[in-house]
């Protein structure tokens, strides 16, 4: 390995605060003030300037790096068909490992008895969407969708979706992607009515999902009784039987 | 897209996929018809990407969206004809003439942004799976700390020092590459 020390006009390591100042400067979080007076220490110290284009080349990298990720990931249509031909108690396991993981997880210790809307808050972890590339206009536009979904422009996502054609739109993907946004925008009713269509498909992939979710809009709605009946169908979901649990209690 | 600091704040991963769509089904078509299959399509356009962002980013590329949708298929094509040269399909036909850039001066720029490319492309595969996901989401994502916070398990004052270490991590792994190739 080569000592960079020796070869390099560059400094070994930057600070955390010299770093965090750049990347404000790059991705234009610096106020008018605070930049001018960045852009004037620019104009004169040549070693500052070295490292932010450094710093502009690898956040290029980070880009590119990871869209090169992403483009490995198959097609909507794909997708569907893929994850038709998986168990879909996989995607299920997953989503507890998930879950588990979340920062929700210490509630499932928690014995106090809790509120309809802290039960909800608890359990609810928003779905992350998918990582696709799409190489058509629907797909696109799908795609372009499922960006707003993970930058939590669920409004957003919801009038792309709208404008795919009704083939797409009846995809149990489309239909659960939809109900989960209009789930995080609120809108229960008709989160329930798309998650509804979803979870009678028992063939689908999202059928545990959508189970899972309707169980969460009935908790918030404290329907327990609906509640317990649905998620009763998800005997091998922890996240289920904790909940579960706390509805008997 | 008119230049690199005005579109920052834009989120790549919807830039990346919209030169993706405008471009992938002309290169496919491109590709077929001089010797070359989907697949090669694929790779091609993988590279050729890479190359224009990275230009794009820096400032070497200005312009709006369809001049960068030219630029990418120029690049393209500039690595596909290098292709065919070198390998055993060379003497099959292909349709494009060679010069593909005005001039020595714009080759060679492009022939040092796909080694750059390639630097970067190996350095970013070397700082590992949790680096790559974390800083992928605020970079090309573009989560925020509190999203990736809640999906990574961790707070967001955590998860800002490990972007920091990730990126140096980064750092280093590119400037050692860089200094080997220099």
């Amino acid at each position: 390995m080569k000592d960079i020390r020796k070869m390099s006009k560059y400094r070994p390591e930057i600070s955390q605060r010299e770093f965090e100042q750049i990347e404000r400067y790059l991705l234009g979080g610096m106020e008018a003030a605070e930049r001018t007076a960045f852009e004037r220490r620019l104009a004169e110290d040549a070693v500052l300037r070295d490292e932010v284009n450094l710093q502009n080349r690898l956040m290029a990298a980070v880009e590119i790096g990871s869209f090169k990720r992403g483009e490995a990931n198959p097609s909507v249509q794909e997708i569907v068909a893929k994850r038709r031909s998986i168990p879909s108690w996989l995607y299920a396991a997953a989503a507890v490992v998930l879950a588990a993981l979340g920062f929700t997880g210490w509630w499932l210790w928690h014995d106090a008895p809790m509120g309809n809307e802290n039960l909800y808050t608890a359990y609810f972890y928003p779905d992350p969407g998918l990582p696709i590339a799409m190489s058509s206009t629907d797909r696109y536009v799908f795609y372009d969708g499922m960006v707003s979904y993970k930058e939590e422009k669920y409004t957003e996502a919801i009038e792309r979706w709208r404008t795919l054609p009704d083939d797409m739109l009846a995809t149990d993907t489309l239909q659960y992607y939809l109900g989960m946004a209009m789930l995080n925008n609120g809108d229960l009713d008709s989160a329930n009515v798309y998650l509804q269509q979803v979870s009678a498909d028992e063939q689908s992939t999202f059928h545990g999902k959508a189970l899972w979710y309707r169980a969460l809009i009935h908790v918030k709605r404290g329907e327990h009784p609906q509640a317990i009946r649905l998620l009763e169908t998800l005997p091998s979901e922890k996240r289920a039987r904790d909940l579960l649990d706390k509805l008997r209690q | 897209m008119e230049t690199s600091k005005d579109t920052w704040n834009d989120n790549p991963e919807r830039l990346l996929h919209k030169a993706y769509t405008d471009n992938i089904g002309w290169l496919e078509r491109y590709v077929r018809r001089n010797s070359g299959t989907v697949e090669d399509a694929a790779d091609i356009f993988q590279e050729s990407i890479s190359v224009a962002w990275l230009n794009f980013r820096e400032g070497k590329f200005r312009g709006d969206a369809q001049q960068f949708n030219a630029y990418i298929r120029q690049i393209c094509k500039y690595k596909w004809i290098n292709q065919l040269r070198s390998t055993a399909r060379k003497q099959l036909s292909y349709e494009a003439d060679l010069s593909i850039f005005e001039g020595e001066a714009e080759t060679r720029q492009v022939e040092e942004s796909i080694g750059q490319s390639e630097i970067l492309r190996a350095s970013f595969s070397a700082i590992g799976e949790k680096c790559r996901e974390l800083l992928g989401r605020f970079y090309f994502g573009r989560q925020s700390l509190a999203q990736i916070a809640r999906v990574m398990n961790n707070t967001e004052e955590s998860i800002k020092t490990i972007k920091y270490r990730c990126m140096m991590r980064l750092r280093k792994a590119y400037l050692e590459r860089h200094q080997e190739n220099e």
